[in-house]
């Protein structure tokens, strides 16, 4: 390695939508069979959750949202205009706040973190989720505080390097 | 669903037990009837849930089959916004890995029901977007807006028919914000000298390809390149119809459809401009090239595996060290290392001269 300095900086690589670790294909009057309830669950929270997750992967560490970096890159961004870029909603929340939080001590195994970091996502303490997080009351799953990812942008294109 | 429930609804444990037990076999036998709570809804509808029904509390005269219930119809129109089936495939499709997805496969199985070989890509460019025409990897989508709507319904939001349940107006908030970032600068130290020395090279290997005006000059075919052909050929005027289609015919409130297609097939792939390039690890249009050095090497002598997942930066090669959790084989399919040979005969001093002047972009 050309350096033992290590340094950390917030930088924006890319972005991209969705992710190719989700079942898409559509059911056509397929008769469903019974699956056990425990496995039921763990398909939906591996699901769910890799779907969160691995659309928001990035290379992660502790995220300062004040960066010389990001006001190289965004220059002409408000506070607000990061905060919503950072956490604003798309309509695409996928999982109730309350749901995900059981789902995480239910099923511990699949969780090495409470919040989703061990994904590699960048971590927000302030907001309780990591960068690209949205959360917004979603009509159909019962009005509950629903979480979500910023689709393309977000945590794909904020990243955390170090030098090595 | 017992150990679920009663965490979900914080209930102190002997109170749920006590309660669970009385209501077990009823609550057995709904999940018997429907385990995945799609029975009574058209497929890939929504079902109307009521607030109360799962809400986070634990009254004393809590109905825990009612709410197992609840919780069923909750799971399922979680799957139905994603477009996840209420029964996972036999076959899991393949892992991409961090930084990598199949965006187009899926958007086109969730939302038009045309599933595609998978065709894994690298996250796109976020910066000078408004500097592009046609987006994309093979320059395909010209509407941002349409690109984003696209993601959003492909991703969560949900989708009645032609009908769509989004606010309109964030997506194009997002759409216009994007529009405004810029390219990263190399934040560590650049060789000056060897950067100047880079310059006439990247003229010379790179320039013609990479440099000029965003044009479909810079469409290039497979055949030419040698990438991987999946992403390319995956795309086809079918599916770019498809689209259209589908963004002419959407509804939402605030939308109005593109007066001009804004999709299309090339079968090709775009050359982009190379501002911040040094943070695009890892390379080509499929993340298959760990670092610039291994891209300006011969493809036949290129990593077949690496890891994915570090933020240790190499600064020597260009891109992200070789380690985490994720490991790339470019023998499968859609991996596939070769082509891009530009470069490749290069000294190595020349290499890192062209390295060093990449980190100027």
């Amino acid at each position: 390695m050309p350096s033992s300095m290590r340094r950390t900086f917030l930088l924006w690589s890319s972005a991209s939508p969705a992710d190719s670790n989700c079942y898409t294909r559509r059911l056509k009057g397929r008769f469903l069979r019974c699956v056990p309830p425990r496995a039921q669950a763990r398909c939906l929270v591996i699901a769910s959750v890799t779907f969160l997750g691995i659309t928001l992967r990035t290379d992660a560490a502790v995220h300062d949202s004040s960066t010389h970096a990001e006001r190289e890159q965004v220059p002409t961004w408000s506070a607000k205009d990061m905060a919503f870029f950072l956490h604003g909603s798309m309509s695409a929340e996928v999982i109730p706040e309350g749901v995900l939080r059981a789902f995480i001590k239910t099923y511990p195994g699949l969780f090495a973190t409470n919040d989703l970091t061990h994904l590699g996502l960048i971590p927000d303490l302030e907001f309780g989720w990591p960068i690209g997080i949205s959360r917004a009351d979603v009509k159909h799953l019962g009005g509950l505080p629903s979480l979500g990812h910023q689709l393309r942008f977000l945590s794909f294109c904020t990243d955390h390097i170090e030098i090595g | 669903m017992k150990k679920f429930l009663g965490i979900y609804l914080n209930a102190e444990a002997k109170t749920f037990d006590a309660k669970w037990q009385n209501q077990e076999q009823q609550i057995i036998a709904i999940m018997r009837d429907d385990a995945f709570g799609a029975k009574r809804v058209p497929v890939g509808e929504l079902h109307k849930i009521d607030n109360a029904d799962v809400r986070q509390s634990f009254e004393p005269g809590v109905d825990l089959a009612a709410r197992t219930t609840a919780m069923l119809k909750l799971f399922h129109n979680m799957r139905a916004a994603l477009h996840v089936p209420d029964q996972p495939p036999e076959k899991a499709p393949p892992s991409s890995g961090s930084g990598r997805n199949d965006a187009f496969g899926l958007l086109a199985a969730g939302l038009l029901n045309l599933p595609q070989p998978y065709s894994p890509i690298k996250f796109g460019l976020v910066w000078n977007i408004d500097k592009r025409t046609w987006v994309h990897w093979d320059g395909n989508t010209k509407s941002p807006i349409a690109r984003n709507l696209l993601a959003s319904l492909g991703l969560g939001a949900p989708l009645h028919g032609k009908h769509a349940d989004l606010q309109f107006e964030m997506v194009k908030r997002q759409t216009d914000l994007t529009e405004k970032i810029r390219p990263p600068l190399y934040p560590f130290a650049i060789d000056r000298a060897a950067a100047q020395r880079g310059a006439p090279l990247f003229a010379s290997n790179c320039n013609s390809c990479h440099g000029g005006p965003e044009s479909d000059k810079r469409l290039y075919s497979v055949a030419e390149i040698g990438t991987d052909p999946h992403r390319a050929g995956m795309f086809t005027q079918k599916l770019a119809d498809g689209f259209n289609t589908f963004l002419a015919e959407l509804e939402a409130e605030g939308y109005r459809p593109p007066k001009e297609v804004g999709v299309r097939s090339t079968g090709k792939y775009f050359a982009a401009t190379l501002s911040g390039v040094w943070a695009r690890s890892p390379y080509l249009h499929n993340g298959s090239v760990r670092t610039m050095q291994d891209l300006l090497t011969p493809s036949q002598q290129r990593e077949m595996r690496f890891h994915r997942g570090s933020h240790v930066f190499d600064e020597g090669a260009m891109g992200y060290t070789d380690e985490g959790a994720y490991i790339l084989d470019a023998t499968a399919s859609g991996n596939s290392n070769s082509g891009h040979d530009y470069g490749t005969k290069l000294s190595a001093a020349e290499k890192r001269d062209l390295i060093e002047y990449l980190k100027t972009l």
